[in-house]
């Protein structure tokens, strides 16, 4: 499953275990549809992704747009930091990393 | 297509504006500056940047650059053009010329031409910084309520880096392509100051397609590199996205076409325009107000706009209309010029022209053989064809003619170099510029002309206070004249400076053995002594020493080309140098002669005219034959070649010119026109005095063609001078 999803305190935790580039966009935006379809807060954890391109990146922009603040991206990966540096999108998809929030991010971090 | 097969005709190019350059910046200097020829200034430094940048030359690029900038401040009246500016100017273009000259050799540069481009370039650098600041810097200039548009949205604003606005296309992504990666690349061309991600969302989650391409970046980007390294970045999207490039300091035009083209809110395109520092607010307020007024003032479409209202309306999908309209008029340009001249290498002119030769001497059998078969109807053809090869034959001649301009457009700098060099102040004044002559002799001319004008300023202007004390303008005035003149092409070098001292000469003379002391010379031969090898060495007189090459190497070279060298000089009142050369070294039309049973060749253009020998003058040793009135030296030809020949009955004189001077030929017989193919003599024959080549006549002999300028001189230097030869071959 490219998708882990757990529930834990009426928020969904999605964590993407996979590459998000143009070869998963479909596949992962199938998913997250599903996923937003039924909940309301979602936080999604970028820390297993590999490789990221500008799909992913579009990806990530256009749940973001949808979802507004519903919506949170958590232990961006190395990839998925260099990518927001290169496209300077930490602004809009890079909360935790710009706002660090130790207490939610440790808890967070922890699968 | 290999970029390597094109570098000759960029260095070709790259020369030519140069010396475009290099005249306007001397026009600058004598004339005073107009708009006009600000542009095209700022076009030749342009061009090359351009050009190098499109075979990577990092070198000329990178400093070409930093010269364009300052030209396009001094196209936009931000800095004056003062002196100082103009010759800082003049030193660059020499260095772009060296840069383009190892670019032609095949070389790299070394620290030396790094280091003087670098100086160069900070000295240059003033003028940009002192230009960056102007106390009416746009931002904080209100627009005058009533100001015409133009004026205004010409400036120049912005810093000095890019501004990219990059938008792809719906299917890039699925071709494979990571517009991200493109930023990674662009990344290693320069820094990347500011970088804004443009998101084009669907209206909701469930019309997005995740593998359709939604994105935009707005990048302002410092670099040295081209535009068209820059555009190589995104080369292999460039069908599938809109790339607008705005260089440095765009002018407003161009940041209200970006804003206008652009998909987006025209409002939030400003805000990221102010956010890169590409815009202060206060210029995007005034770009949206200035586009605002035109959309109310203006219900006509200027035409300049053209482009933009294409786009506007959807005619054309908007590409990057600044590039198109550049490449466009690029084009037109090029297309213009390429309709003008066509250039053709030079062997393959030869080869014609040897080609038509051999139809004039194949022409000539042919007239020959018509004319014994005695058939009216094969004369005729034969005649109406040899005259059409003759037209050929001049319409050939006349592909490998050029300007003898080129020539002289070296000479201003020269002047103006060694003119301060030397402190003096020299006006050159150039004329017959476009006098046509063969490509050959241009290419030979230039060398002896530059010794003959060196010398000129070096000795014998004066220095201004001489000058003044001489009761001269202080003002040197060197004159280049070329002009033509019984088939031979006359270029003089005038000076009003000192003149030939002979006294001098003929005390140097003496000393070195060139003449006796007895011997009495004419004015003229004093001042020939000077093209005498081994008189211009370093401590000969001094107002004629030259620079390594002597005069006598000037003569020999113009006499490699058929030519004559005469010095005319008064003293105090000036000199003149008067090369003639013949115009070509092809193919001319001869006039046969028979002089005992051989068959000689003058040239048709120096024949003035022909007359029959009086029997008395016939008898006579008399080198002077009465002409109208005039006395006329002649020689006879038969004596000068051993051709003595009794049978010869009836004699007749032809008169030729050449540079002024008149004399004439005594020879048998007159046969007419011949057109006559220039072929050279041996080595052996080199020597032979009076000869300038040979040709093969119709019927396959061999006819020798007679070196006119050397009989001219031979003739009237008189008896004195042929009994000094005769005693002194």
């Amino acid at each position: 499953m490219p998708l882990e999803i757990q529930e834990r305190d009426g928020v969904c935790l999605a964590r993407v275990n996979e590459e998000m580039t143009i070869n998963t966009a479909a596949a992962l935006f199938g998913e997250f549809k599903l996923l937003f379809a039924g909940t309301g807060n979602v936080e999604v954890n970028l820390s297993g992704v590999g490789e990221i391109d500008t799909a992913g990146l579009q990806l990530m922009l256009m749940l973001k747009c949808c979802m507004g603040s519903a919506l949170r991206f958590t232990g961006h990966s190395r990839a998925v930091l260099q990518a927001l540096e290169t496209s300077n999108l930490y602004g809009q998809l890079g909360d935790p990393v710009v706002i660090p929030n130790g207490d939610a991010d440790s808890r967070r971090n922890r699968p | 297509m290999s970029l390597d097969l094109a570098l000759p005709t960029f260095v070709e190019e790259s020369r030519e504006l140069l010396r475009d350059m290099e005249g306007i910046l001397l026009g600058f200097e004598s004339d005073g500056i107009e708009g006009e020829t600000l542009h095209a200034l700022f076009r030749t430094a342009h061009t090359i940047k351009g050009s190098a940048g499109l075979f990577g030359l990092v070198d000329i690029v990178q400093f070409t650059h930093v010269v364009e900038s300052v030209l396009d401040r001094l196209r936009n009246s931000e800095i004056s053009a003062a002196a100082e500016l103009i010759n800082l100017l003049l030193n660059c273009r020499d260095h772009i010329a060296v840069l383009v000259d190892i670019v032609a050799a095949g070389g790299t540069c070394d620290a030396a031409e790094r280091e003087q481009g670098a100086a160069l370039a900070s000295a240059l650098d003033a003028f940009l910084d002192h230009a960056a600041a102007p106390p009416d810097a746009p931002a904080s200039t209100p627009a005058p309520a009533d100001g015409s548009i133009s004026s205004h949205s010409g400036e120049r604003i912005g810093p000095d880096h890019w501004h990219l606005s990059l938008r792809f296309g719906p299917d890039v992504l699925r071709m494979g392509m990571d517009p991200l990666a493109f930023i990674r690349f662009l990344g290693t061309l320069g820094s990347i100051v500011h970088l804004e991600t443009v998101f084009d969302p669907p209206a909701s989650l469930e019309s997005y397609d995740p593998e359709r391409c939604h994105l935009g970046f707005e990048i302002d980007f410092h670099t040295e590199a081209s535009k068209q390294e820059i555009e190589s970045v995104f080369e292999f999207v460039r069908d599938d996205a809109q790339i607008r490039i705005l260089p440095p300091h765009s002018r407003i035009d161009d940041y209200i076409a970006l804003i206008r083209e652009l998909p987006e809110d025209m409002a939030r395109l400003g805000d990221i325009l102010v956010a890169g520092g590409t815009l202060t607010p206060q210029e995007l307020e005034r770009a949206l107000q200035i586009q605002a007024r035109e959309r109310n003032s203006s219900p006509e479409p200027d035409p300049r706009r053209i482009g933009e209202i294409l786009v506007d309306s959807g005619a054309v999908a908007p590409p990057v209309v600044a590039a198109a309209l550049e490449k466009q008029r690029r084009n037109q340009e090029r297309r213009a010029s390429e309709a003008r001249s066509v250039k053709v290498p030079a062997d393959r002119l030869d080869a014609l022209i040897d080609l038509v030769g051999e139809v004039v001497i194949a022409g000539a059998a042919a007239q020959l053989a018509a004319g014994r078969s005695r058939q009216p109807a094969l004369v005729e053809a034969t005649s109406h064809l040899l005259r059409l090869v003759e037209d050929i034959r001049d319409g050939a001649l006349r592909l490998r003619m050029v300007q003898i301009g080129e020539v002289f457009s070296r000479f201003p700098r020269v002047v103006r170099d060694v003119s301060r060099e030397l402190g003096k102040e020299i006006d050159l004044r150039i004329t017959g510029a476009e006098t046509e002559l063969d490509k050959f002799m241009v290419e030979r001319i230039g060398d002896p002309l530059m010794h003959l004008v060196r010398n000129a300023i070096d000795h014998a202007i004066e220095p201004p206070e001489a000058r003044l004390a001489a009761g001269k303008p202080a003002i040197g005035r060197l004159s280049l004249n070329a002009y033509h003149e019984s088939g031979s092409i006359v270029i003089e070098v005038r000076d009003d400076g000192r003149g030939l001292d002979c006294d001098r000469i003929l005390r140097k003379a003496v000393e070195k053995g060139l003449v006796s002391p007895e011997q009495t010379l004419s004015t003229a031969e004093i001042h020939r002594l000077i093209l005498e090898p081994g008189f211009s060495t370093a401590d000969a007189v001094t107002n004629l020493s030259g620079r390594g090459v002597g005069m006598d190497v000037v003569k020999s070279n113009v006499e490699a080309l058929r030519g004559t060298l005469d010095i005319e000089s008064r003293p105090w009142a000036g000199t003149c140098m008067r090369i003639c050369l013949p115009l070509t070294l092809a193919i001319i039309d001869g006039f046969l002669v028979t002089v005992g049973a051989s068959v000689f060749i003058v040239p048709l253009d120096m024949v003035v005219e022909c007359i029959e020998l009086p029997p008395k003058q016939a008898e006579s040793e008399s080198c002077y034959l009465n002409l109208r009135g005039e006395a006329l030296p002649f020689l006879r030809l038969d004596r000068l070649f051993e051709q003595e020949h009794a049978a010869a009955a009836r004699r007749n004189v032809v008169v030729i010119k050449c540079a002024g001077r008149k004399a004439g030929l005594a020879v048998n017989q007159l046969l007419g026109q011949f057109q006559t193919v220039i072929k050279p003599l041996g080595r052996l024959f080199e020597r032979v005095r009076g000869i300038a080549g040979s040709t093969i006549l119709g019927s396959g002999e061999v006819a020798l063609i007679l070196d006119v300028p050397q009989l001219v001189q031979i003739a009237t230097d008189g008896e004195a001078r042929r009994l000094h030869t005769v005693a002194s071959p």
